[in-house]
């Protein structure tokens, strides 16, 4: 017995399918004769895959996006399938909605192309779609870049997503969040890192209200945020949108380094403007802030707008406060002193404003850095709110309003990603010429506007040394990955710096007794550095820090193999001009206890100026001791990024 | 049935797999219902007090809409929107409601549809009465909500804002 679907579809099909399959050939044809299949519109919102050379596939991963068996790697037959699906009146098994008002980009531009004709072709109503359409609205569109986050390493290198505004009548805070992101479930880091990598995890995109994303970013995860509203006029946003209604549920592969959030936003971004060809820039790796450049380059941004987090507003408010009212505000937040008390009621009308404010800054940014619920904290939070809305008599509006001074640059605009050095120097009498090219992203040492102030990611940092007197070419590092984390401490920030590194590295060893030779061999060891301190801001020009480390040396030049051991080291960044020197005094100790034992100590320091945007020259020098002997270096690098 | 009855049978089927299938809560939809929505009263379970949350984690592999694009707040009608927005974003309307200013609070006002010309009145009238709205440390956005509109109740400027 035929079901009542089969039955439908059969007895139809006389009336009014011989003439669908007329006009539809008609369209196949047109269609053919222009070429649309290899259209870079066509290709946009098929997500084909303009990269790999010789055959096309599509990055779309689910069996529902294509209307053709073939279409994932046939262009062409997608093409004619969806002209063919969209004769279809009625939603295919297992979905909601006829492939009119699945695919409504390609319908809407199939139509302008080919002008289809209503009669032939009817145009059924979307409901599922108009009433999803009216309810996100979308006239604007920005382009959000919440900055590296070192404690995640899905945010080691910042992310990207977009916020869908509806004109000027709908606040921001009310506007939806788009983004892509690969589906990790309960993955710990360890194989976040390998599936990441392999394109194992599968990535959606995903809309949801832009609070959310913005209390995440903001709030929990103390991110400055900078947005850039893109320069698309109404249609444009329209058209993405209309394609993000064709993206529902369907998975791309996300690769870490390569097809992750950035790509695939840049991907949504180029259906509006195929040929813009974002993604080419990007040919093996892709960091959230070089596709902001791309689209700065392009374009595409008119101007940049910095958000604080909540963390940067609390840092900013304290240190503006005198010292005896930034005691009063952290014992507010403390409960020590109450709010209604007669040391606060003292204050000055404006002063009293600003000193319960910070408090609360304090008090709410100090439970979000703990886990669970607190009675204590919310009574006390309430008791500082409800003193700070009384002195509302008096004092209008916020005066802590737009306090956070905007960063001198956008993340944009600072230093690129990569960076190639040059440098001549000299290491135990050694002359040296050397080599370096570092994949991503920032250190201490590097031009510091534009990134974030406490910390350090170092990805691929790779020196090859030429040594002239002994023709001597040798892979002096290739660090695989080095962070540092120097949170400055202070009455309200009481944050652990961390660091961690490991990759190849060279450490000169003494060779037993050899006449001739001068006492150390620089020999290559794999090397493992981590470690815990703290850090300190000394009047605004000064970083300084302090580290209890350990450091693990494996390498065959090493006696028994292996060398581990406790150790310290301190230093203090100073900042000249602005951002156009910098200087570092640093020094260390390294007890190597276990299997090849030494002590290393070492001091020194290390000069950079900025030469333009792009240039540094770099000056360092070292005095190491070691079993009781010493050893100098000395260098001076020019680097360029890019 | 005849043919045409059959295609209106099977496109309602389909709607009503529609409605039943939607995207995020199911089940609790409010009175005047809009397919998916059902945020209403689930989402503030266990929440109470001028908020603070627990912390989420802390990589990018959380995605708030888990699978695909959400049908969810944007088909809520207005109490429910309100109700959805004000829990997610309890802290920070509190602290504007103190201050009198802020973001949260103008975005808080135009759910409310509060004109341009009345929001500065809006804005002191909520901190005035900052300690009426939220009365203790457990207050619930539910509650706050419903002391809010006895407050533009009693008000003769703005009571043409309250929501029944």
């Amino acid at each position: 017995m035929l079901s009542v679907h089969d039955d439908a579809r059969a007895s139809d099909r006389p009336r009014i399918a011989i003439a669908a399959t007329v006009y539809q050939q008609e369209l196949v044809l047109r269609a053919v004769a222009l070429d649309l299949a290899n259209d870079p519109q066509w290709q946009a919102l098929v997500h084909y895959d303009a990269r790999l050379l010789g055959s096309t596939r599509s990055q779309a991963e689910a069996k529902r996006f294509f209307t053709a068996p073939s279409g994932q790697t046939d262009p062409a037959a997608e093409l004619a399938a969806t002209i063919a699906a969209f004769f279809e009146l009625l939603p295919r098994a297992g979905e909601d909605d006829a492939p009119q008002c699945m695919f409504v980009a390609r319908f809407a531009w199939l139509d302008a192309v080919l002008g289809f004709d209503p009669e032939r072709l009817p145009r059924l109503a979307c409901p599922n779609f108009e009433r999803w359409r009216a309810g996100i609205g979308g006239r604007r569109l920005t382009l959000v870049f919440p900055e590296a986050f070192i404690s995640s390493p899905a945010s080691m290198f910042g992310h990207t997503l977009l916020r869908l505004d509806d004109g000027e009548e709908r606040p921001e805070l009310l506007g939806y969040a788009i983004d892509f992101s690969g589906e990790m479930g309960d993955d710990g880091v360890a194989e976040y890192l390998v599936k990441g990598f392999t394109g194992f995890y599968p990535g959606f995109f995903a809309v949801g209200p832009w609070y959310e994303k913005l209390e995440r970013y903001a709030d929990w995860e103390n991110r400055d945020l900078w947005e850039y509203p893109l320069d698309l006029d109404p249609a444009e946003v329209e058209f993405i949108v209309k394609h993000l209604w064709e993206l529902r549920g369907i998975s791309f592969p996300y690769y870490f380094l390569d097809e992750n959030c950035s790509y695939q936003l840049l991907g949504l971004l180029e259906v509006a403007r195929p040929d813009a060809r974002l993604r080419d820039e990007f040919p093996i790796t892709v960091i959230p802030v070089d596709t902001v450049r791309a689209l700065a380059a392009a374009g595409w941004v008119r101007d940049a707008r910095y958000r604080p987090s909540p963390a940067t507003k609390l840092r900013v408010d304290a240190a503006a406060l005198s010292a005896p009212h930034r005691r009063l505000a952290r014992e507010i937040a403390r409960g020590l002193v109450a709010p209604g008390s007669e040391e606060v009621a003292a204050l000055a009308p404006r002063e009293r404003a600003i000193v319960l404010s910070v408090a609360y800054e304090a008090l709410r940014f100090d439970f979000l850095s703990r886990t669970g619920d607190d009675a204590e904290a919310r009574r006390r939070s309430r008791s500082i709110l409800v003193a700070r809305s009384q002195v509302g008599r008096e004092v209008k509006g916020d005066p802590l309003a737009g306090s956070v001074p905007v960063p001198r640059l956008p993340p944009e605009q600072g230093h690129g990603t990569a960076r190639v050095s040059l440098t001549g120097g000299w290491r135990d009498g050694d002359g040296y010429l050397e080599a370096g090219f570092r994949g991503a992203l920032h250190d201490f040492m590097d031009p510091q506007d534009g990134h974030p102030r406490s910390s350090q990611v170092q990805v691929l940092d790779t020196r090859v040394r030429f040594i002239p007197e002994s023709t001597h070419v040798r892979l002096e590092q290739l660090t695989v990955l080095d962070i540092v984390s120097l949170p400055p401490q202070s009455e309200f920030f009481r944050r652990v710096a961390w660091k961690a590194s490991t990759g190849l590295s060279t450490r000169l060893v003494r060779e037993s007794p050899r006449p001739a030779h001068r006492g150390f061999d620089p020999e290559p060891v794999f090397r493992t550095n981590g470690g815990a301190g703290l850090a300190f801001e000394l009047g605004g020009r000064a970083l300084a820090y302090g580290f209890g480390d350990a450091t693990l040396d494996a390498g065959r030049a090493l006696e028994n193999d292996v060398s581990f051991g406790p150790g310290a080291t301190a230093g203090v960044y100073v900042d000249l001009f602005a951002d156009v020197a910098r200087t570092h005094f640093f020094g260390g100790i390294t007890r190597f206890a276990v299997g090849d034992r030494t002590t290393w100590i070492r001091g020194g320091i290390e000069q950079r100026v900025s030469v333009g945007r792009r240039t540094a020259l770099q000056f360092r020098g070292q005095v190491n001791r070691q079993d009781g002997d010493e050893w100098y270096e000395a260098g001076m690098a020019a680097s360029f990024y890019f | 049935m005849n043919r045409s009855s059959r295609s209106v049978a099977r496109v309602l089927a389909i709607l009503l797999v529609v409605v039943g299938v939607s995207f995020g809560a199911v089940g609790t939809a409010t009175a005047d219902d809009d397919i998916g929505c059902g945020v209403g009263t689930m989402v503030f379970e266990g929440k109470s007090g001028v908020g603070f949350k627990i912390l989420g984690s802390f990589t990018n592999g959380i995605t708030f809409q888990s699978i695909s694009i959400t049908f969810g707040l944007v088909n809520c009608g207005k109490s429910d929107t309100i109700t959805a927005f004000t829990g997610a974003n309890f802290d920070q309307l509190a602290a504007n409601m103190a201050t009198g200013e802020g973001e949260t609070l103008a975005a808080f006002a135009s759910l409310y549809d509060v004109a341009p010309a009345d929001q500065a009145v809006f804005n002191s009238l909520v901190q005035d009465n900052f300690a009426v709205l939220f009365p203790s440390a457990t207050t619930t956005a539910g509650e706050m909500l419903t002391n809010l509109q006895q407050l533009l109740r009693e008000d003769a400027r703005f009571r043409v804002y309250a929501r029944s």
